[in-house]
């Protein structure tokens, strides 16, 4: 909503905004900007120069001098002035402005100077603007101002201009494409705003797309723009513009690398402002004054980076501001009924592609798919809202478990890394016994459908684990080859019986001995029962027993002085013959006159037998 | 006869010792089975573990350790004991059931590559005569054999049957011992594996730098063609090979 101070009406409710407003208006920010209403004039027009104070009432502003112009000549020291008021969703805006109106001296480039303007003690500096004069008959069609000060100077120095219609050129309207970015991360939010771009006093109608907008390799979400938009007054290259947003639309690269977004198109009928004030040219040049137009804007580039490889294990794609909540209905409740998990994701990002955060539930309950419902706060400057995850659980066993905690993970560009947030792990307490509802979903066989069987409570067959492969088991091997040496002893057993038998002289030199050992038992044995003589007689037995198997002859045949010799040839020492000798002598003695020997003396015939036989077999063995 | 008394006493200390081992074994798995119905996972599982560590093991024990693991959603585990429960007592139906249930949540679908011939002969040999069994018999036979010869040589006694069996027994023993040995040395049933970890890559060295070769998921049954304390060289189903950190996994 506009209003013009030109009415007293609009005049005196302007004043009793200002007085309502007034407390605010020392706390408003003060916007000063120069602007003319053409850049690009003949040689026979005017150009206005105009300078606004956005955010004042004009109260508290000093008149300022007409800034100073080459190539251009004032025609009114004395600005003229215009106040404003605009009331835009539910907020109004002022501003003040003054006008000069100049005419070129010369073809060539003109330009007005600087100027500087005091607004509640505090200075502004204008920048200076460069108009090209160009000869009359060249001039293009240019929009006339709408503003009645403005019709007022242009019909008295310039009237030849309005003798027939303009069309609008590209500096008199035009769209502007608009991203927030021209560099994201891949599915980030880009919003590209489309504004439209008429000079002052410019008409549109019928306006509508010509063409189906895309954006190929983004997820595209359109944003809220006003239907009945006012315009808002915008300077553009030292040109004043009125500007409306035709479409803001936030999208999201769904890859990699340079994308582009269409441009928009639109058709429209714009009809340049009356120049002339004839009545007649008016009442009868109406219908066509209003010219087809066809505008476009400009291709919007966007490079997209890819995410950081570095992702947790939770990060499902999601990029932007976010948080999660995560609920749960009830925490306590029997086996068979059904508690509702909630998670809601909140905040700026393309919530509409987001996944659900993967849930760890335990295996006793049944999880049914999430009910998931989007909401989309469409009416800001980004895209936001939230997303709700409702989970139904159902526990089909008792027991005492705990939901852990739900993990969401997403990329923040705004610090260009990834961030998570966990919930808080829930306890649930389930009770009672699974009923009824069971066994409806059975198999045939009585087993749940989907589910388990029932444990089993009785193990009767039990067994001992493995230990490892047979071939790594020690008796394996203790079992195959302890047979061979069964065989290895019974062949060694077998050729020793066999030798025995075949070999007469290797057999009585092994007998030798355990032969000796027999006599010596019975002669201890015949001592004892009093017998001496039989004691001396099985002591020389088993003296010269061993000697003959020794030396393989038949001692009894042997006269002392034979067997002595053939000691004495088998390598026998003197000595050992010696008590060979002598302790026959004494078995002989003993045999034919026992009574003359004491206990002792008998005794000592037999250890002189017991330690004379191994010294024999030693030297004979040598 | 003093040595006969001794060796009796300790006999009867062994068998009684023996006898508490089971009786201890029997009251841990009770335990285990009442805090299984009591919905405490946790304190089941301890039990059952501690059945588990002393060498005693049952279709029942795998099975209800299988449904604890899963109550608890560790699906690698709960298809691990099924599977242990299986091989001990593959015709159940409870536990048929429960591990189709648990391998249905399983997230790979690979199609299964077949045996060669020699593969199936040699699992119907070992289907047919179990490897200790085939053992066994074969010891006993190698024993005939050595008894029959040794009787022969000592005694000097022998006649045409005699001989006749001495040559069966040892035929027949030594092909039923190399039966064993070789089934042992090359199983019939490769050693299995079930990925606990819920993704795990195959790489085509053992390194984790190698190249990736496919990606599968917690509750994949693979073969083990290869294993140190680190790595292991596995086989999925479809005959895809690849290294994995030995840790990722849960023998059968």
């Amino acid at each position: 909503m506009r209003l013009m101070h030109t009415s007293p009406l609009w005049a005196i409710l302007i004043i009793g905004m200002a007085l309502l407003t007034a407390s605010s208006s020392l706390a408003r920010q003060v916007d000063v900007h120069a602007s003319v209403d053409a850049t690009t004039i003949g040689t026979e027009e005017s150009v206005s120069f105009t300078i606004t104070i956005d955010g004042s009432d004009g109260s508290n502003v000093q008149i300022p001098e007409p800034p100073e112009a080459e190539g251009l000549t004032i025609l009114q020291t004395i600005p003229r002035t215009q106040q404003s008021v605009s009331i835009v969703n539910g907020e109004m805006s002022r501003s003040f402005g003054f006008t000069w109106v100049y005419r070129p001296t010369a073809q060539g480039t003109a330009r007005i100077g600087a100027t500087t303007l005091t607004v509640e003690n505090r200075e502004y500096h204008t920048q200076p603007i460069q108009i090209q004069v160009i000869p009359q008959d060249q001039r293009p069609a240019r929009p006339r101002q709408r503003d009645p000060f403005a019709q007022a100077f242009r019909n008295q120095f310039d009237q030849q201009a309005d003798t027939a219609p303009a069309e609008p050129d590209e500096t008199d309207l035009f769209i502007r494409a608009v991203p927030t970015r021209s560099s994201a991360w891949q599915n980030e939010q880009v919003v590209v705003e489309y504004r439209l771009f008429f000079r002052e006093g410019i008409q549109l109608r019928q306006s509508r797309l010509t063409d189906s907008w895309d954006a190929e390799g983004f997820w595209r979400e359109e944003l809220e723009v006003e239907t009945r938009p006012i315009p808002r007054i915008m300077v553009e290259n030292g040109l004043r513009y009125n500007t409306i947003v035709l479409k803001r639309a936030a999208v999201f690269p769904t890859r990699a690398g340079e994308l582009s977004v269409d441009p928009l198109k639109i058709e429209s009928e714009a009809m340049m402002p009356f120049g002339s004030r004839d009545p007649f040219r008016s009442l009868f040049s109406m219908q066509t004054r209003f010219t087809p137009v066809q505008l476009e804007s400009p291709e919007v580039t966007v490079e997209s980076r890819p995410l950081p490889p570095d992702a947790p294990a939770s990060f499902n794609g999601a990029v932007g501001a976010y948080a999660m909540t995560v609920n749960a209905d009830r925490t306590s409740l029997e086996v068979g009924e059904s508690m509702q998990l909630t998670v809601t994701v909140t905040g700026r990002g393309n919530l509409a592609t987001m996944e659900a955060p993967v849930l760890d539930i335990p295996a006793a309950f049944d999880v049914y798919d999430p009910d998931v419902s989007t909401l989309l706060d469409r009416s800001g400057d980004l895209l936001t809202g939230s997303k709700t995850f409702r989970y139904i659980l159902i526990p089909r066993t008792n027991g005492v478990f705990e939901i852990p905690p739900v993990t969401f993970s997403w990329f923040d560009p705004g610090v260009g890394r990834y961030r998570t947030s966990s919930s808080a792990p829930i306890p649930v307490t389930v009770t009672g016994t699974a009923t009824s509802p069971l066994s409806v979903t059975a198999t045939t066989n009585g087993l749940p459908v989907d589910d388990f069987a029932p444990l089993f409570t009785d193990a009767s067959r039990w067994k001992q684990a493995e230990q490892g492969p047979l071939h790594r088991r020690w008796w394996t091997w203790t079992l195959m080859f302890l047979p061979l040496a069964v065989m290895g002893g019974a062949l060694v057993w077998r050729r020793h019986q066999d030798r025995l038998v075949h070999d007469p002289r290797w057999a009585r030199g092994r007998r030798a001995h355990p032969l000796s050992r027999k006599h010596l038992k019975q002669a201890m044995e015949l001592l004892q029962s009093g017998d001496t003589k039989g004691y001396f007689e099985e002591v020389e037995r088993a003296v010269l027993g061993f000697v003959g198997n020794r030396l393989d002859v038949a001692e009894k045949g042997l006269t002392r002085h034979q067997l002595d010799s053939l000691l004495r040839e088998r390598g026998a020492s003197e000595s050992i013959r010696t008590r060979l000798q002598g302790l026959l002598d004494l078995c002989d003695r003993g045999r034919f006159a026992p009574a003359s020997f004491s206990p002792e003396n008998k005794e000592e015939a037999f250890d002189d037998a017991s330690s004379l036989i191994p010294d024999l077999d030693e030297q004979l063995n040598a | 006869m003093t040595r006969l008394v001794v060796i009796f006493l300790l006999a009867l200390l062994q068998v009684g010792q023996a006898h508490s081992q089971d009786t201890a074994v029997i009251r841990e798995f009770d335990e285990g089975t009442a805090a299984l119905v009591d919905g405490r996972f946790h304190d089941a599982l301890r039990a059952f573990e501690s059945v588990e560590s002393t060498g005693w093991a049952s279709d029942a024990l795998f099975y209800n350790m299988g449904l604890a693991h899963y109550r608890l959603d560790h699906l690698g585990q709960a298809i691990r004991y099924l599977e242990k429960a299986k091989w001990l007592n593959e015709d159940d139906e409870r536990v048929l059931h429960s591990l189709n249930v648990a391998q249905s949540r399983q997230t790979d679908r690979f199609s299964t590559l077949p045996d060669p011939v020699w593969k199936n002969i040699q699992q119907w040999l070992v289907d047919t005569v179990p490897v200790r069994v085939a053992f066994l018999i074969g010891i006993l036979c190698w024993f005939g054999f050595v008894g029959g010869w040794t009787v022969k040589t000592l005694a000097h006694h022998d006649s045409e049957w005699l001989r006749r069996g001495r040559w069966i027994a040892l035929v027949l023993g030594l092909a039923l011992i190399v039966h064993a040995l070789a089934s042992s040395v090359w199983p019939a049933y490769p050693d299995r594996a079930v990925v606990l970890s819920d993704q795990l890559t195959l790489h085509e060295q053992a390194s984790s730098d190698a190249a990736e070769v496919i990606q599968v998921h917690e509750g994949l049954v693979v073969e083990v063609r290869a294993a140190s304390p680190d790595w292991s060289f596995v086989e999925i189903p479809n005959g895809t090979r690849g290294w994995v950190p030995t840790p990722t996994l849960g023998d059968i």
